[in-house]
């Protein structure tokens, strides 16, 4: 049998979507998440043989998902070669609970995640926007569990400091 | 917040979502109970998921057809060996692990138990343990191929260029080739530790049924998705020349043929031939079924 177009279909119409909104917020650029998809599907098309059955089909196209994106950014020279190179940031300070006194603002929410490291950034975007599990997260990250919520808890907490001062930048 | 529990606070992001296990969500709701901060924070936290998941649609997805358009269809000229290598160890790696250390085990303790009960008394070489041994243990491996527990992957196995038959066959050759190392093994130890026994005719006498039993136990595995029904027929068929082998034959042969007699090989290869392919072909169609529901 020669390769299945309808079946590949299927699969773009099941998982397009969320992989392009991924995308695009992770690489902050709607017009390169576009193009990603289409390279991503290409891949799954030439290397399905290489999927190894031990995560669900989700996760693994998220996986390369975040593979391109990132290898999109490095390109664009806005990301440090070495992914885990976010992860020894300095405490950025106020604790995630000091989102509780921001009234979350949709535009200032999205500067301040784009100013994220996007290792961060994408472990907020899976977790929040894409509601996935722990582990699911660590699989399509490549990394420990550990890692994920170490990335998590900075993230929210520059989310937190990052919006309080343009909070005083505004005032 | 001091008092809060590291590992409940961690948690947190995975409540909202919805995504923690029964025993997790009911330690962090214990917590949230009697915790106000952690309320707090929960409450923070849908907020935060609230304001990125009403986020607009900025991204417009491509139309499927210009991905499509890009898809060429693969070539059939020339087998490109890279590809095969990734087909096959791709196969590998769904095959459940058990399976190779168990018909290891059970090859290697027929080889051993034939080699330590085999004497100058022994007359016929269709009695030997090995002889058993080796087709009930490439039925069995070859029984559990087929089906949702080996095919976890099976929405993108049926998107990829890769025809479902001819996964299905790779498995196949992978266990079956398998079993036939590990069988031609303990025959040439066999024969190199009791040199009365000859190579050649030790192996005839169980690559025949080894291959008919394995058919017939993919096959029923096709046919009933339930590999338990392929490996206790195929091991019932066998005990039951097992038992007859004990017994005087003379009034039972029309009944229970002697699978391990030479007279019965070609039949046996045919079967196996025809059994194997019907199951290949079943397989496959049964699989475009599952895509169909999907």
């Amino acid at each position: 049998m020669q390769g299945n177009q309808q079946a590949i279909a299927e699969l773009y119409d099941r998982h397009a979507q969320r992989l392009l909104n991924y995308l695009a917020h992770l690489t902050g650029d709607a017009d390169a998440a576009e193009d990603l998809v289409q390279e991503l599907f290409v891949i799954v098309w030439r290397d399905a043989a290489r999927f190894r059955g031990q995560s669900t089909v989700r996760t693994w196209l998220f996986g390369i998902a975040h593979h391109l994106g990132m290898t999109a950014l490095r390109r664009k020279r806005t990301l440090p070669l070495d992914e885990s190179a976010g992860d020894s940031l300095a405490d950025p300070g106020p604790d995630p609970d000091a989102l509780a006194a921001l009234a979350i603002d949709r535009e200032r929410l999205a500067q301040a995640l784009q100013a994220l490291p996007a290792p961060h950034r994408a472990v907020v975007e899976l977790v929040f926007y894409h509601g996935l599990a722990q582990a699911e997260v660590a699989q399509i990250l490549g990394c420990p569990l550990g890692t994920v919520k170490s990335r998590l808890h900075y993230a929210l907490r520059a989310l937190a400091r990052a919006m309080r001062e343009q909070d005083g930048n505004l005032s | 917040m001091a008092t809060c529990p590291d590992e409940i606070v961690e948690l947190l992001p995975w409540y909202v979502n919805r995504t923690l296990d029964a025993a997790a969500r009911v330690d962090v709701e214990r917590h949230l109970r009697e915790c106000p901060l952690c309320q707090q924070r929960v409450g923070n936290l849908r907020a935060l998921q609230s304001a990125l998941t009403d986020r607009p649609q900025e991204a417009v997805l491509p139309h499927v057809e210009g991905i499509l358009d890009r898809l060429a269809p693969p070539s059939p000229a020339k087998p490109n060996w890279q590809w095969v290598w990734m087909l096959v160890g791709a196969q590998a790696r769904v095959i459940r692990r058990d399976i190779w250390s168990a018909s290891a085990l059970v090859m290697a303790l027929g080889t051993l138990i034939t080699l330590l009960s085999y004497g100058p008394s022994q007359i016929s070489v269709g009695a030997l343990p090995l002889v058993w041994a080796a087709p009930v243990v490439a039925a069995g491996g070859v029984a559990f191929l087929y089906g949702s527990s080996v095919a976890p992957a099976i929405e993108i196995e049926l998107a990829s260029p890769v025809s479902p038959r001819l996964v299905l066959l790779t498995r196949l050759m992978l266990t079956f080739g398998f079993d036939l190392v590990l069988g031609l093994a303990g025959s040439v130890v066999l024969t190199l530790v009791r040199p009365s026994l000859s190579l050649w005719p030790l192996v005839a006498t169980w690559l025949a049924p080894m291959s008919f039993l394995s058919s017939l136990a993919f096959l029923l595995t096709v046919l009933t998705a339930d590999p338990n029904v392929g490996f206790l027929v195929s091991l019932g068929l066998w005990a039951v020349q097992s038992t007859a082998g004990t017994v005087d034959r003379s009034g039972l042969s029309w009944l229970i043929p002697d699978l391990t007699a030479a007279a019965a090989r070609p039949w046996l290869w045919a079967l196996a031939l025809l059994l194997g392919g019907l199951a290949l072909w079943t397989g496959g169609g049964e699989e475009r079924w599952i895509r169909r529901s999907m």
